[in-house]
């Protein structure tokens, strides 16, 4: 296990797909953070055309403790 | 490695939205249901006015309250989209409506699983079901816990400040917390860390948006039992969240995770 935990620790001069793996990894986070800021917008904060975001995913505003009315 | 992670989040999600689904119907829902029936006549107030018996003290109040209305004209728009009493469409009570809620419970929790997943991607050590427990904890306290102490959990019928400025202050909370806790768990001595401290005061600081009157239809028992209720709920979807996005990560994103898998095979 401690060999494992080290070539993991190696910084990319020895294995360069390290850095591919570690900039996949943090292009992958950031597009999630956004997809995850987007849907929280539309459950929490969209009203839609007529308010049909806002009634649809009324209650779970309200359980949630979104800002609703 | 993205599939696996897009699994997780979606497992997870799922496995929370259902779950607190259910949750919401044991306190929640019902109270929502009967706040409801005094909501009615919130949202036409001079009617409200006009129906009930007029004290001195209520004189005073729709002087304050017509101040008030005043100031939200500029949202007039959005104040009609949200009339529960226009045409737009609606869920029926019933199947129908706690269908769409559990939909949007999913879709709540996809959404917070995604932020929760992205966390463990960048730090990019092992998470387990009991630290993926923290980090819901962090979530709770992000997205309803700090939010809350500011703008309590509202029920329908009640009066609040206008939308979009409560909204700014909750989207301004959510984020201050969020750097606050990161900042907090990611560096290692003191001025990070008093910085960190501050930056999450500073939203309570600055003091969330309130109407210049208090005036609500909805007894204040019934509000503080949903302000209790509501809070509990979301702990409980954070915790599930937190532990579910934790175990398929340890699971599914072996990776990021070398010495862990090893460990655990």
């Amino acid at each position: 296990m401690t060999t494992n935990t080290k070539v993991a620790g190696t910084s990319g001069s020895l294995d360069t797909s390290d850095v591919g793996v570690s900039s996949q990894r943090l292009t992958l986070a950031l597009l999630m953070l956004l997809a995850g800021a987007v849907l929280i917008f539309t459950v929490g904060f969209a009203q839609g055309s007529g308010g049909v975001f806002h009634n649809a995913t009324h209650d779970t505003r309200h359980a949630i403790t979104f800002p609703c009315h | 490695m993205i599939s696996k992670a897009v699994t997780t989040v979606l497992l997870s999600g799922f496995v929370a939205g259902i779950l607190v689904t259910g949750a919401q119907m044991l306190k929640v829902t019902p109270l929502i249901l009967q706040a409801e029936k005094f909501e009615v006549g919130t949202e036409v107030l001079p009617h409200t006015h006009q129906q009930s018996e007029i004290t001195h003290e209520h004189e005073l109040n729709v002087v304050a309250l017509n101040v008030h209305v005043s100031m939200k004209d500029a949202h007039a728009v959005e104040a009609v989209s949200v009339d529960h009493s226009d045409e737009s469409w609606l869920p029926e009570d019933g199947a129908e409506r706690t269908f769409y809620t559990g939909i949007s419970n999913i879709v709540t929790g996809i959404a917070f699983s995604l932020m929760l997943v992205a966390v463990y991607l960048l730090r990019g050590k092992p998470v387990n079901m009991n630290s993926g427990l923290l980090w819901g904890a962090a979530g709770f306290l992000i997205f309803s816990g700090s939010p809350a102490l500011g703008l309590p959990p509202e029920l329908p019928g009640m009066t609040a400040a206008a939308l979009d400025a409560r909204q700014t202050w909750w989207i301004g909370t959510v984020i201050a917390t969020a750097i606050g806790i990161g900042l907090l768990s990611e560096t290692k001595t003191i001025l990070p860390k008093i910085a960190a401290v501050l930056l999450m005061a500073a939203p309570h600081l600055i003091g969330a948006p309130h109407p210049l009157l208090f005036e609500s239809n909805v007894p204040a028992e019934i509000s503080a039992q949903f302000a209790i209720a509501s809070l509990f709920t979301s702990a409980f979807f954070w915790m599930v969240l937190g532990a579910s996005t934790g175990y398929f990560y340890q699971k599914l994103v072996p990776k990021t995770t070398e010495s862990l898998t090893t460990a655990s095979a």
